[in-house]
């Protein structure tokens, strides 16, 4: 009984994710496209709750929907042309690209279905043991990927303001340093 | 405070307190509209030393039921260029975290006589979740989308840009949110509401607020003025700023789409309110054991009342910011302020507690262990 | 598994609340449109072009920077909960993680990002 809710939950997720995820791709519409990635990826903290990783059902949440879905809406409304664009759907490669995907894919599931799967015997504990060990396992032992990841999100911060001000017009781009970003 | 078991038919009060729990809040998400708005008119009159509303039933105490009435009956103008579908779905978005929210906030816990001498603790609330925290946070992230699909549907030039500015106001003072969360995560060792409020057991020297002295003030300090800010009041309710704005991203809604976006604005105050009462407040706990025999739902309705009041009080007192002050104040005060003091206050509770910090000190016995009985599995 | 289902529930709940609401509304308010009264308000003047334009891109810098710093209140979060049981050590990483992340916070400062012009 339990496994058959968990099959139709999985079901139901899937068409949850991939059906908007579709839209996302279809939709020639850039801010509905946006929009379209809000229950695709709803879905996929489903998925996460599915397997009973309750940690990340929020971060999913919280950093995919709460943060760079927003990131995505303003990078959308800053197009222009965004609500009738112009321009093809496609470009003139997409029927390379078409075939590069596809084989990426039959790849993919030639490697998932050869992969002898174990099925899960250890269950992760509730959602606050969980956080307890991830949080002792972020500042013991994967201590250096954790500190790396300061150094990734720095980069990204610098890199960040670095774009974002030599965007502006050149009279502008002189910090107050006098330094010129090259706009 | 130990309660008998009363039995309804079939159930008896354990099994039935979760959909007491959820039925208090809903009543009290959906209610918050029409006593808010009275109490903020009243509260506001007597501020400003005038009357306040007075016309409609005893001290103007129908004035919500006719405001109610009157939105319904008002024509609702569809603006003919806005997009459609979004621009219905944005009120719905809005008004969907706050009433989500509301099933995690914990009202009280009791210890139930269940009979032959036995008792068994009782959380009055409709879901207790390990991360419920984060839920909480996760839902004030979303309610982004109301504000930028409302502002941005209506295809109006005021909207857009009281949408982009309150959007980028709400994640800018969602950082500082989150920061003082984590500082009473950093303090009661848990994500759970329920165990947060049962960490600050025993009175005001154990609330949260005046917890890793001063650090724990610092922290809801830092959370208070985000809080303002994340549910677009005064003095940071620059989205509806009517002198430049015209009402932002409400410009061309009307009627009950436009009650609906002012319900989401309420119940937001009203589950910030919560929150900040079960993160610094000791939730349910008397100010003093001695007052243990008030029952725990009163104290934690009492603090939220006077937390709504400070709302009120604050939107009287502060003239608006400026959109740059503003921006400048999130980024460049309380981002930093609320980042220092929680890496010194982990400091400071580490080094107390630490055996392998030299001073050999024997860690403090750990607060009794939180009653986990009525919690789910997740 | 209980809880997601109240959440969903919830917010079911809610969609069919605002739809009764609008419904409801819907048969008792009038309804009498016409071109001036539906046209975009703009205080009086007739708009001109729509609002789908570009706009500042100072909110997308901002947007950014959220971003990177959500992100690091999602490290917090768990070492917030177990940093007690590593002890100082903990703290010590944990103050080199923020830290880092502080310069470029004093950078966004010093190129004046986070000011609004």
């Amino acid at each position: 009984m339990t496994a058959h809710l968990g099959t139709i939950a999985f079901v139901s997720l899937t068409a949850l994710t991939i059906l908007p995820a579709i839209m996302v791709v279809s939709t020639r519409n850039l801010v509905h496209a946006g929009f379209w990635m809000l229950p695709c990826l709803i879905g996929v903290a489903g998925f996460y709750a599915l397997l009973e990783a309750h940690f990340f059902v929020v971060v999913q949440i919280l950093i995919y929907i709460g943060a760079i879905l927003v990131l995505i809406m303003f990078a959308l409304m800053l197009t222009r042309d965004v609500m009738d664009p112009k321009e093809r759907q496609t470009n003139a490669m997409g029927v390379w690209a078409g075939v590069i995907c596809g084989l990426g894919l039959l790849a993919s599931a030639h490697m998932l279905f050869r992969h002898p799967w174990v099925g899960v015997t250890s269950h992760p504990g509730d959602a606050h043991a969980q956080t307890v060990a991830l949080g002792k396992a972020l500042v013991t032992r994967y201590a250096l990927p954790f500190e790396a990841a300061s150094v990734l999100l720095l980069a990204a911060l610098i890199a960040a303001i670095v774009i974002a001000k030599s965007m502006r017009p050149p009279a502008a781009s002189v910090g107050c340093d006098g330094e010129v970003s090259g706009g | 405070m130990t309660i008998p078991n009363i039995s309804f038919g079939p159930f008896d009060l354990v099994a039935v307190a979760p959909y007491v729990a959820l039925g208090l809040m809903l009543a009290t998400v959906l209610l918050a509209v029409p006593v808010l708005t009275w109490f903020e008119r009243v509260t506001l009159g007597l501020i400003h030393d005038r009357l306040g509303p007075n016309r409609v039933g005893p001290r103007g105490l129908l004035q919500p039921i006719a405001d109610g009435i009157k939105l319904f009956f008002k024509e609702d103008i569809l603006p003919s260029n806005v997009d459609r579908r979004i621009f219905y779905l944005a009120p719905a978005i809005s008004m969907m975290p706050p009433l989500v929210a509301a099933a995690l906030i914990p009202l009280g816990d009791f210890r139930v006589d269940m009979g032959g001498g036995q008792t068994r603790p009782l959380t009055l609330v409709a879901a207790d979740i390990n991360v419920g925290i984060l839920w909480v946070l996760g839902l004030a992230s979303l309610q982004v989308y109301g504000l930028i699909l409302g502002g941005w549907s209506s295809n109006n030039k005021y909207s857009l840009l009281g949408a982009l500015r309150s959007s980028a106001q709400a994640i800018s003072y969602e950082l500082a949110l989150s920061l003082g969360v984590l500082m009473a995560v950093l303090m009661s060792h848990s994500m759970s509401l329920v165990q947060i409020v049962q960490s600050q057991t025993g009175g005001i020297m154990h609330w949260n607020i005046l917890g890793l002295f001063p650090f724990g003030l610092v922290a809801a300090g830092v959370y208070a003025i985000a809080a303002v800010a994340e549910t677009n009041r005064a003095p940071f309710d620059l989205p509806e700023a009517e002198s430049e704005l015209v009402a932002g991203y409400q410009t061309e809604y009307s009627s009950m789409k436009f009650a609906i976006f002012f319900m989401s604005e309420y119940a937001a105050v009203v589950i910030g309110s919560c929150v900040a009462v079960v993160l610094w407040l000791g939730g349910w706990d008397p100010i003093h054991p001695v007052l243990g025999f008030i029952p725990g739902p009163l104290w934690f309705a009492g603090k939220v009342l006077l937390l709504i009041f400070a709302f009120v009080w604050v939107r009287s007192t502060l003239p608006r910011f400026r959109y740059d002050q503003l921006m400048r104040f999130g980024w460049m005060r309380l981002l930093p302020v609320a980042l220092v003091a929680l890496m010194l206050a982990a400091a400071m509770s580490a080094y107390r507690t630490d055996p392998s910090a030299g001073s050999r000190i024997p860690p403090k016995p750990e607060k009794p262990k939180p009653l986990m009985g009525g919690t789910q599995s997740l | 598994m209980h809880a997601y289902l109240t959440a969903a529930m919830f917010t079911l709940m809610g969609f069919a609340f605002v739809a009764s609401t609008l419904l409801l509304s819907r048969l008792l308010r009038p309804s009498a449109p016409n071109p001036d009264k539906l046209e975009t308000y703009e205080c009086g003047p007739l708009p001109v072009g729509d609002a789908w334009q570009q706009f500042n891109m100072h909110y997308y810098l901002f947007a950014l920077l959220f971003v990177v710093f959500d992100v690091e209140a999602a490290f917090l979060y768990p070492w917030a909960v177990a940093y007690k049981q590593v002890g100082l050590y903990a703290v010590v990483e944990m103050i080199l993680f923020v830290g880092l992340l502080g310069f470029g916070w004093a950078y966004a400062w010093r190129r004046k990002a986070l000011e609004w012009d």
